[in-house]
């Protein structure tokens, strides 16, 4: 089932004014209708709680362990 | 050891936490904070504060006196100066990775580690030095899946990180890691 919510072809100039206000009321009550009937998915987009680290722990300097290079020992070659 | 390092009476010790982290990604294939400006390289990154002192730390001039130079200067000896106890700079990384899915732009998750000057929570930390360890370009409501020549561009831009086109396989390489000793 298309979830597309048509515009009425009669906006635009004409001898008859189309209320844009009630015309656009009209959609939004569509999409609000087919949204509670779940036809329609609205993502949720939001921002994160940024610096939301949550209650603070600890405060501390840290010097990060380096992981030491190994070079692999060389194949035998075989006599 | 005790007195932190140089005496700064910041407790000392030797590793480094592990969170998760969102960034934009820029069209020439670089990461960004999501709501700050800069760029995030692979070779390390540092933390600059762009906070203020409070009023009753340092006033603003008086409408008199106007003396803003002598005050951005003031300023920056603060920034320069003071701890993240007392603001909340720093690169910020979580515990939970699917929680900085939901951003508004298209953004890239990863993994970070931090080091330096770090605040650790019971929810991720935030710290003044970090390094990019793995990156996810997995599709997700807030970004398309990236074209191939795009991920090619990420890695070119950021050689040594491991990359993932699976949330799961990274977090299970990768998992958050908040529990660090601390120095006798």
């Amino acid at each position: 089932m298309s979830d597309f919510v048509g515009v009425p072809a009669r906006l635009g100039p004409s001898d008859d004014p189309v209320p844009v206000g009630a015309v656009l009321a009209g959609l939004f009550a569509e999409l609000d209708r087919r949204v509670a009937a779940g036809l329609v998915s609205v993502p949720l987009f939001e921002w994160p709680e940024m610096g939301d680290i949550g209650e603070p722990l600890k405060h501390i300097e840290l010097e990060p362990l380096e992981v030491p290079v190994t070079v692999p020992a060389p194949e035998k070659v075989p006599a | 050891m005790s007195g932190g390092e140089f005496g700064t009476g910041i407790p000392f010790a030797v590793g480094s936490v592990r969170g998760f982290r969102g960034w934009k990604v820029t069209t020439d294939g670089w990461l960004e904070p999501l709501s700050q400006s800069g760029r995030w390289f692979a070779d390390g990154n540092e933390a600059i504060c762009h906070g203020s002192p409070s009023q009753d730390q340092l006033p603003y001039p008086k409408e008199e006196d106007r003396d803003w130079t002598r005050y951005y200067a003031q300023r920056d000896a603060w920034r320069a100066r003071h701890d993240m106890t007392e603001c909340p700079h720093g690169f910020y990384a979580y515990t939970t990775a699917e929680e900085q899915y939901r951003t508004s732009v298209p953004a890239i998750l990863g993994v970070i580690e931090g080091f330096g000057e770090v605040t650790i929570g019971t929810k991720g930390f935030r710290a003044m030095k970090a390094r990019i360890l793995a990156l996810c370009v997995e599709p997700h409501q807030a970004m398309w899946r990236l074209e191939p020549f795009f991920v090619d561009l990420l890695k070119a831009h950021y050689p040594g990180v491991a990359f993932f086109d699976s949330l799961v396989a990274m977090r299970a390489e990768f998992p958050a890691e908040l529990s660090v000793g601390t120095s006798s």
